[in-house]
């Protein structure tokens, strides 16, 4: 109970101070609200932009189970595009690999999951002996032989288009090219007949279907929507600032230390973690605040000024279970920095870089499907990508709280871990 | 000299810091009696904060012990976090430990809620502590607002927030200015008689020797002397000065003077400790006119406490050690 005490009349103080440093509130509040709201704005109409495509490039795993050659020249034509990289499916076996491609693209980690089905090449040619090139004009649905194709939800639409169109126009080409080597070899019907077919193969015998992998999970039947710049911004620099209190933080702390307010605190009977934790309970508060103004300013203040509207009344219990992980991972990281550091410079210089980095290697600043793959790679050490990630698979995949829980346990082992180098550091201190 | 019961008992305290090629503390053993100020002298990196930085539980030793005796009796452990110990002890570092975003009231009441203080207790002390700094006046006002005198004068109350039987003051009158001293030294000696034992580190050997009945002083991690004021200070002291650098040879006539039982140099000063101060002065004389070495000034008096640490610790200057105490 005293101990207790002691805590709340740490986290009063801390309050106090907090309160009263201007630049520290600016930083904690000014800076991301007014990312949020131009960035969003800013970059609704920049990614989108004409030249974007040529520097994009996006994962598509195939899965060819066409026992013919169909399945082989399609995926040969899909790898010649420069804004494709294939990669290969997880399994051989056609329906755990199937199962697994769906929880990868729904996951995120592939963008797009072809599937071929195993009677591609047999279906079409039977067709084509049956009903002659004829028989590819106005083919009913339900007799059209149906690729899969899962795209990634959290995908702008417009890549999306993109990708849709490259692989029509690959079939189009494909089955034209059957079809009058088929009319060579069978000579039946008229070439103009054969060309008509194909010049009217929109509604021809293959067609893609392209649509995001169903969840396995309950809470993620929301139905997908395509992301906005208000669905990457709003989380991207929050987060930004939720890790940003690395700056006052560790300022805080180190001047405590230089100040000898520290020293007299260890000399006094309050344990360790009354003085972490009245430090971490203010900044954690802060944290949340920050979370809910962005939000606020996604949801309301962006349509006013012309922007898409952030909706995530559906993801609640997921923002609040993120957005707790990322703080207490933030503060953790900003108690390592402010022991390891030797003054409040050092402290600044090296938190504010780090995080810097790790915003921009985690799809803070730019998304990571912009990034080149090693980047993409590389941007996976990041705790702020993991929880940017989690922000995407609430507001874009659909995903709820327990679908997040994996990337907020990622947040909160990284808390430990820094945690424990702090602790570390804590001890040596009275060695040296 | 004080005759209480000794508060603070140190045995046999030992500390070498990682990396040091020396002991910051080699078997010291001391006794600091109840309600005496205990002035505790040394060069930089003499040891001396490494003493009052294990005593306030911030390091701890890799040997020996240090105990403090509680109202009852009892003999408690200095060590890290030792919360029975810790509400014995008032710091007062050299550092203006305090939030200078925060008022003087807001400070004292922080400080109070971490010893433990609630309700009318704390109402009570945080009054007394205003008091005791004369700073009833400055309640509301932020502490950064407030001059460097005052600032030190909330460093103080502060550390005596929760009445301690033992405050320890670390460098307390660094950089103030001589009314601000003056009043610290005022307020430590009302302490002193009130009751409470003082531990007091400084550099400022006038102030120690005002304040302290009992000194100890400390070189290399050893105690070099310790005792009583008057007992230290009880030889009396031959003061000559010189015209020129004296030549080795008058100062190896004068150390070997027979009253005299230590030499000092410092330049042209020279500083003959004795039992016999009308006999070493004669002697001294004579030296000097043997030598040829015309004298400027020559005077005999008590032991000064400065003529003392140079004699234990040597004029030379000193690398900088742990120099107050940090987290």
């Amino acid at each position: 109970m005293g101990s207790l005490h002691k805590l709340v009349a740490s986290a009063a103080k801390e309050f106090r101070v907090i309160a009263r440093d201007r630049a520290g509130l600016a930083l904690l509040f000014v800076m991301p609200l007014g990312f949020v709201t131009v960035m969003s704005l800013a970059l609704q109409d920049v990614l989108g932009g004409k030249d974007a495509s040529a520097r994009l490039r996006f994962s598509m795993a195939v899965l060819d189970a066409d026992t013919g050659e169909m399945g082989r020249l399609i995926v040969a034509e899909l790898a010649v595009l420069d804004f494709v990289r294939l990669t290969k499916p997880p399994a051989a076996d056609f329906e755990r690999s199937s199962a697994s491609l769906k929880e990868q693209v729904r996951a995120g980690h592939e963008r797009f999951a072809l599937i071929i089905p195993a009677d591609l090449t047999v279906r079409l040619d039977t067709a084509l002996a049956q009903g002659g090139p004829e028989a590819l004009l106005d083919v009913p649905p339900a007799n059209r032989i149906v690729l899969d194709l899962l795209v990634d939800p959290a995908l702008r639409a417009d890549y999306r288009l993109l990708v849709i169109m490259a692989i029509e126009r690959i079939l189009l080409g494909i089955e034209t090219r059957r079809t009058m080597m088929r009319v060579a070899e069978g000579g039946s019907p008229s070439p103009a007949t054969a060309a008509s077919a194909a010049t009217t193969h929109r509604g021809g015998m293959i067609s893609v279907n392209a649509h995001a992998p169903e969840s396995s999970s309950a809470s993620a039947a929301a139905p997908v929507v395509a992301p906005t710049s208000a669905q990457q911004n709003v989380p991207a620099y929050s987060l930004l600032a939720i890790f940003m209190i690395v700056v006052p933080l560790s300022q805080t702390f180190i001047k405590e230390r230089a100040q000898g307010s520290l020293t007299r605190l260890r000399s006094m009977p309050v344990p360790g973690w009354v003085i972490i934790g009245g430090k971490f309970i203010p900044y954690f508060m802060i944290n949340l605040l920050q979370m809910a103004l962005c939000l606020a300013i996604g949801r309301y203040v962006l349509p006013l000024l012309g922007g898409a509207a952030l909706h995530f009344e559906n993801a609640l219990g997921g923002i609040l279970l993120l957005c707790a992980a990322a703080s207490i991972a933030a503060i953790s990281f900003a108690l390592m920095i402010a022991l390891f550091a030797r003054t409040a410079e050092q402290a600044t210089a090296f938190g504010a870089t780090a995080i810097l980095l790790l915003a921009a290697l985690g799809g803070i600043m730019v998304p990571r499907v912009l990034m080149p793959p090693v980047l993409q790679k590389i941007g996976l050490v990041s705790p702020l990508g993991w929880a940017q990630d989690g922000f995407l698979d609430l507001f874009v995949r659909g995903a709820g709280a327990a679908d997040v829980l994996g990337r907020a346990g990622g947040l909160v082992a990284f808390a430990v871990l820094c945690m424990a180098l702090a602790a570390w550091r804590f001890a040596t201190l009275d060695k040296q | 000299m004080t005759g209480g019961l000794p508060l603070v008992r140190i045995r046999n305290l030992s500390k070498t810091y990682r990396g040091a090629a020396h002991a910051a503390l080699s078997s010291v053993d001391l006794e600091i009696p109840e309600a005496s100020c205990f002035g505790l002298l040394g060069p930089n990196g003499a040891g001396k904060t490494t003493l009052v930085s294990i005593l306030c539980g911030i390091r701890r030793a890799d040997g020996g012990s240090i105990q403090v005796r509680d109202g009852s009796g009892h003999w408690l452990e200095c060590g890290a976090q030792a919360d029975g110990v810790a509400a014995l002890i008032g710091l007062v570092p050299q550092e203006l430990a305090f939030y200078p975003s925060l008022s003087v009231l807001e400070n004292l009441r922080y400080f109070g809620t971490l010893h433990g203080l609630r309700g009318p207790r704390l109402r009570e002390r945080t009054e007394a502590s205003l008091a005791i700094g004369r700073l009833d006046a400055h309640a509301g006002q932020r502490a950064e607002s407030l001059s460097g005198g005052l600032q030190r004068r909330l460093n103080l109350a502060i550390g005596v927030i929760h009445a301690p039987p033992l405050l320890v003051l670390d460098e307390p009158t660094v950089g103030v200015d001589a009314q601000s001293r003056r009043f610290v030294l005022q307020e430590l000696a009302r302490l002193k008689a009130s009751g409470t034992t003082i531990l007091y580190t400084s550099h400022y050997l006038d102030e120690v020797e005002q304040l302290c009945d009992r000194l100890a002083v400390i070189d290399h991690g050893r105690v070099v002397a310790e005792g009583s004021r008057e007992d230290l200070l009880k030889d009396s002291v031959v003061l000559l000065r010189t015209a020129a650098m004296p030549p080795a040879a008058l100062l190896e006539q004068l150390a070997a003077i027979p009253s005299v039982s230590a030499l000092h140099q410092d330049e042209n000063n020279l500083a003959l400790a004795n039992c016999d101060p009308a006999a070493t002065l004669a002697a001294a004389l004579q030296a000097a006119r043997e030598h040829g070495v015309t004298l400027i000034d020559a005077s005999m008096g008590r032991r000064s406490l400065e003529t003392l640490f140079f004699q234990l610790t040597g004029a030379q200057m000193r690398e900088e050690g742990v120099d107050g105490i940090t987290a």
